[in-house]
């Protein structure tokens, strides 16, 4: 027994030793400090030292708070920003926990829509009356706003498309298809030729929910969606078992034990070159195609239509806002950092720094160092729809919202279990028992 | 004996009741009967929030309005399907093994070393190695798989509604096995010699002295590993959240009432939480089913005991 | 145990080969977490299970510090080494006194105590949430502590109360005559005799503390916090595609329990079987 006393002793002692011998974890150091720096709303370096945690499920964040700390240090601020990315599944229930314990976050991002509407309901975020949102046009910011005032500074605008890899197309001889039908044709070749032609992230709910969106732009269309929120017509109708006919048709060419496979892990095998196409958002291409492999050469199309000329349409929307915890302890900090995230000179440093639309409108986009993004912008300008149908609209604020019927249900499609149809039926019921237009 | 010390002295042992008593009751004792209590109002769970007496409608909700309703059926049926799993491979596979045990002349020691030690690893941290094992395109187990030939049978195991639930209980044996085979095998050990010897003696074949001598009294032992199972099965989440998570897919082939439990008192993604008197009228629920059953099973666990 | 039946030969080999197919099937993923947390990440994909193309020990150093698990480490050392203490202490006090002297609510506490053998504690988790967030530990070790040393008592207090009542009166009574009072009885005589309970108690509590998930789950939120489980959650999500790290990650969270285990396995089976000798 003394034996093992000592051992344990030992051991004990070899394990804090360890851990007082390792240095807690800096932030990965930005590589060029920022351009000119704008002094933020009020005056700094009079304040006492605060931390300012921030949370976030966009985890690749970190570098872009290390690099607004940066300007807050230039600035003599006195501030540090504590960060902390969670998984975009967990995500929601790590920050309702929290808030609930009060315990949460000064600042985290609220997702736009019903995701800032239901806290800043309950008055758990602050009114953002005393910030400059002239940035911002009017579309955006009612989307991170309750009651005619603004909960959260929308940061992006993500937009949803198909990407493909331009050098498998260009070796078969293949071009962006101008209707379904060749689309299909495209898959078909592809699949021929021993190539796999979509990657799909089965294993994800939100990931085959935006296959919906990308598809559901095209065949359903601003009309489809106002007669859907108006009550005129409901997730039954054909031109929505169309839609997610159309996703099933898709599943045909996508990787084995796709149905296994989370999104990450289809994104890994879409910037590897092992599959031609991937539906995803514009968020992925500098996050994850890029860093995979920088020199991947990326297209992107719409959701072709029946009908060569039929108009195509894509899926915007507001990813989110940052909101300041009514709760706080730093609440004059949090504030002081959110109105920076509202100026032009964040925009721009969110847009270098991640190549996606920022919520502030006064940006400008390098068309050569970021293609896909200009792309993506024009898209958003001219072809974008006005009214939105699945993530981020009405039917997304109450429980079972759609984005989760949604995803369970298609992947009950995807295992065969329910037709279309019944899909399509099974989110109607859900829908029905709160929507208050389908309560009939 | 010390009693008889004179004053306060007399009272001295309350001292030493204190510190097991107090937070037992604060946090045992008093959350038990809160959770009866809160599962009858209607609540957020926000400080300030208002709590409206609802009576019994949060179980109505579950018992038979959808879709609350659709979902606890369907995770209480998932709870039964993991308990005759456990019943089979943990109970069942843990008796041969540890039957195997006794049968073997050299090795017993080192192979019940391997076979326990997953039990000491957390729940949660194997459930982290599985995925990553059982990733369809990255992982080992098809890897494995399609190096030896057998590529067909190299599935989605975790995206596949019906492979999903059994592949989950499979990593949960893998972790547990070593303890109902340590109970059997002591169980057995505990059987007479001379009677097998005698057994053996009389020509009864191995199965028949196992069937007939061993099994009779080992039963109370088996019985409580039943009940184990039982309570296990429902018990368990952290295997479900950290492999599938909160919303136990796909398409919730792997919920069961702990999920449920969890994504209605603090909400998955999606961010909509139902409400904390809906989720303790959850815990009570299965409060309900798991008492009874462990109560149960140590009373008629007495009626089999022998005599040996 | 064995006969010595040269016709049991044969059966033997099977056994073996049953036994010895699962006692690979457990090293499976053991093997493969280790060889693949000293890979890069373009050799894991090509290569999951086989031998490494060069060793590369940065995941670990990557693991180690850039992503915090050093800081997890010591926390479910500090929290684990505390509650079992706490628990040890609290449990066999309360159990001697159960044991040993009588009163009058005696056996209302006892049965108080065994009641909560059947009721499983995480369902009370919302109550519990509720508890700690408005006695203002969220967030905290403390709660953590005080959670294991309250829903740990049933089953310990259960298990002391049976060794307590074994101890001969006889040492007792040499000790009153000699004047010890109830702490120098439970201190001096009782303690070291029940010595191997204590230890299966401390093997089984300190065990489950270390591997605990839901509760630090629930209630820690700091990363600065988080025990080793729950931050390896953490770490999943932020590390996602870096596979040969998240194995170093699971290679520096298993490893050391697993060779606690060889060293000291009689133990560690001594105390976590105690469980079903109800």
């Amino acid at each position: 027994m003394r034996r093992y006393r000592l051992l344990a002793t030992i051991l004990v002692a070899l394990g804090l030793l360890l851990s007082a011998c390792s240095r807690p974890s800096d932030p990965t150091p930005a590589q060029t400090p920022a351009t000119s720096t704008e002094p933020p709303a009020s005056t700094p370096s009079s304040q006492p030292p605060t931390t300012v945690t921030v949370w976030s499920w966009r985890v690749q964040d970190e570098e872009l708070w290390a690099k607004v700390q940066e300007i807050l240090d230039a600035n003599n601020e006195n501030i540090t920003i504590d960060f902390r990315g969670i998984k975009s599944t967990e995500f929601d229930s790590v920050l309702k926990t929290a808030m609930a314990g009060n315990d949460g976050p000064d600042i985290f991002t609220a997702r736009g829509g019903a995701g800032t509407r239901s806290y800043a309901e309950a008055g758990q975020i602050e009114p953002l009356d005393s910030i400059d949102l002239s940035g911002f046009d009017q579309g955006i910011l009612d989307q991170a706003s309750y009651e005619g005032k603004v909960y959260a500074v929308p940061f992006a605008v993500q937009t949803l498309t198909f990407f493909y890899n331009k050098q498998i197309f260009d070796e078969n001889g293949l071009q962006e298809p101008k209707t379904w039908d060749e689309l299909i044709q495209i898959m078909e070749t592809l699949k021929s030729r021993g190539i796999t032609p979509i990657a799909i992230g089965g294993k994800d709910g939100y990931a085959v929910n935006l296959m919906v969106d990308v598809i559901g732009a095209t065949w359903l269309g601003d009309q489809w969606a106002q007669d859907a929120i108006d009550g005129k017509t409901d997730f039954t109708d054909p031109k929505f078992v169309d839609v997610l006919t159309k996703v099933n048709a898709l599943t045909k060419y996508a990787q084995d034990g796709f149905v296994g496979t989370a999104q990450r892990d289809a994104r890994t095998l879409f910037a590897t070159g092992q599959t031609a196409m991937i539906i995803d958002g514009i968020w992925a291409v500098n996050t994850y195609y890029l860093q995979t492999d920088p020199n991947i050469q990326l297209g992107s199309f719409l959701a072709p239509p029946a009908e060569e000329g039929d108009p195509v349409r894509l899926y915007p929307y507001v990813d989110g806002g940052y909101a300041v915890n009514a709760q706080s302890k730093v609440k004059e900090a949090a504030l002081r950092v959110v109105a920076y995230t509202a100026t032009d000179e964040f925009a721009q440093l969110y847009a270098d720094l991640f190549a996606e639309i920022p919520g502030n409108k006064n940006v400008k986009f390098d068309a050569k160092k970021h293609p896909m993004l200009a792309k993506a912008v024009e898209q958003k300008n001219e072809l974008g729809l006005k009214v939105l149908f699945r993530i981020r609209s009405p039917f997304d604020s109450g429980t079972p919202d759609i984005s989760t019927s949604l995803g369970a249900n298609i992947q009950g499609m995807f295992a065969g279990m329910l037709t279309p149809e019944q899909a399509a039926q099974a989110v109607q019921t859900d829908l029905a028992t709160w929507y208050p237009a389908f309560k009939k | 004996m010390y009693l008889g010390q004179k004053g306060l002295g007399r009272y001295s042992f309350w001292l030493m009741l204190l510190p097991a008593l107090v937070p037992y009751l604060l946090f045992k004792v008093y959350p038990f009967f809160n959770s009866i209590l809160l599962s009858f109002y209607d609540w957020n769970g926000v400080p300030g929030s208002p709590k409206v007496w609802v009576g019994l409608e949060n179980y109505a909700r579950f018992l038979y309005q959808p879709p609350f309703s659709t979902m606890f059926w369907r995770a209480l049926r998932h709870n039964f399907v993991v308990f005759g799993l456990l019943l089979m491979w943990s109970t069942g596979l843990g008796t041969l093994l540890a039957w195997m045990l006794t049968q073997i002349r050299r090795g017993a020691g080192f192979y019940k070393g391997i076979i326990f030690m997953p039990n000491t690893i957390s729940l949660a941290v194997t459930g982290f190695l599985w995925s990553l094992m059982l990733n369809p395109q990255f992982g080992a187990v098809n890897a494995l798989l399609r190096k030896v030939g057998l590529g067909a049978l190299a599935m989605p195991w975790l995206g596949d509604s019906r492979l999903a639930l059994p592949t989950v209980i499979a990593v949960n044996v893998w972790h547990g096995l070593g303890f109902p085979v340590l109970i059997a095998l002591a169980a057995m050990l505990s059987v007479p010699r001379d009677i097998l010897e005698a057994a053996e003696v009389d020509g009864a074949s191995r199965f028949t002295q196992f069937w007939r001598i061993t099994f009779p009294i080992i039963l109370p032992n088996l019985i409580n590993l039943m009940a184990l199972n039982f309570s296990g099965a429902f018990g368990l989440f952290e295997i479900v959240f950290v492999m599938q998570g909160a919303e136990a897919g796909p398409f919730y082939s792997t919920d069961l009432l702990g999920t449920l439990f969890y994504r209605t008192a603090f909400g998955g993604m999606g961010a909509t939480a139902s409400g904390m008197g809906l989720g303790a009228a959850l815990a009570v629920v299965t409060f309900l089913i798991v008492i009874p059953v462990s109560l149960f099973a140590s009373r008629i666990q007495r009626r089999f005991q022998v005599e040996v | 145990m064995v006969w010595r039946n040269p016709r049991l030969r044969w059966s033997a080999i099977g056994f073996h080969l049953v036994l010895g197919s699962y006692a690979l099937v457990v090293l499976f993923p053991i093997i493969t977490m280790l060889l693949g947390s000293v890979k890069t990440t373009r050799d894991l994909i090509v290569n999951p299970f086989g031998w490494p193309q060069q060793f590369v020990w940065s995941n670990y150093v990557r693991a180690w510090s850039e992503a915090n698990f050093a800081v997890y480490f010591k926390n479910s050392l500090y929290v684990t080494i505390v509650s079992t203490l706490a628990i040890l202490l609290a449990s066999s006090m309360a159990s001697f006194v159960l044991a040993r002297i009588p009163f009058r609510l005696n056996a209302f506490i006892h049965g108080l105590f065994i009641a909560g053998l059947v009721v499983p504690s995480r369902l009370s988790i919302i109550p519990l949430f509720l508890l700690i967030r408005d006695m203002g530990l969220m967030n905290t070790h403390m709660a953590l502590i005080l959670i294991y040393v309250g829903t740990s008592m049933p089953f310990d207090i259960f298990l002391l109360t049976t060794f307590f009542r074994q101890v001969p009166n006889e040492l007792v009574e040499a000790a009153a005559v000699e004047g010890a009072g109830i702490w120098t009885v439970y201190w001096r005589i009782m303690m070291p005799l029940v010595r191997p309970a204590l230890a299966t108690v401390a093997i089984f509590e300190a065990l489950g503390a270390w591997n605990d998930f839901f509760f630090p789950l629930i209630f820690l939120r700091d990363k600065k916090l988080m025990t080793v489980p729950v931050g390896l959650s953490v770490f999943f999500g932020e590390y996602a595609t870096d596979w040969p790290t998240l194995f170093a990650a699971l290679a520096i969270s298993i490893v050391p329990v697993i060779v606690m285990f060889a060293l000291m396995s009689r133990q560690f089976i001594a105390g976590l079987t105690q469980g079903a000798v109800k």
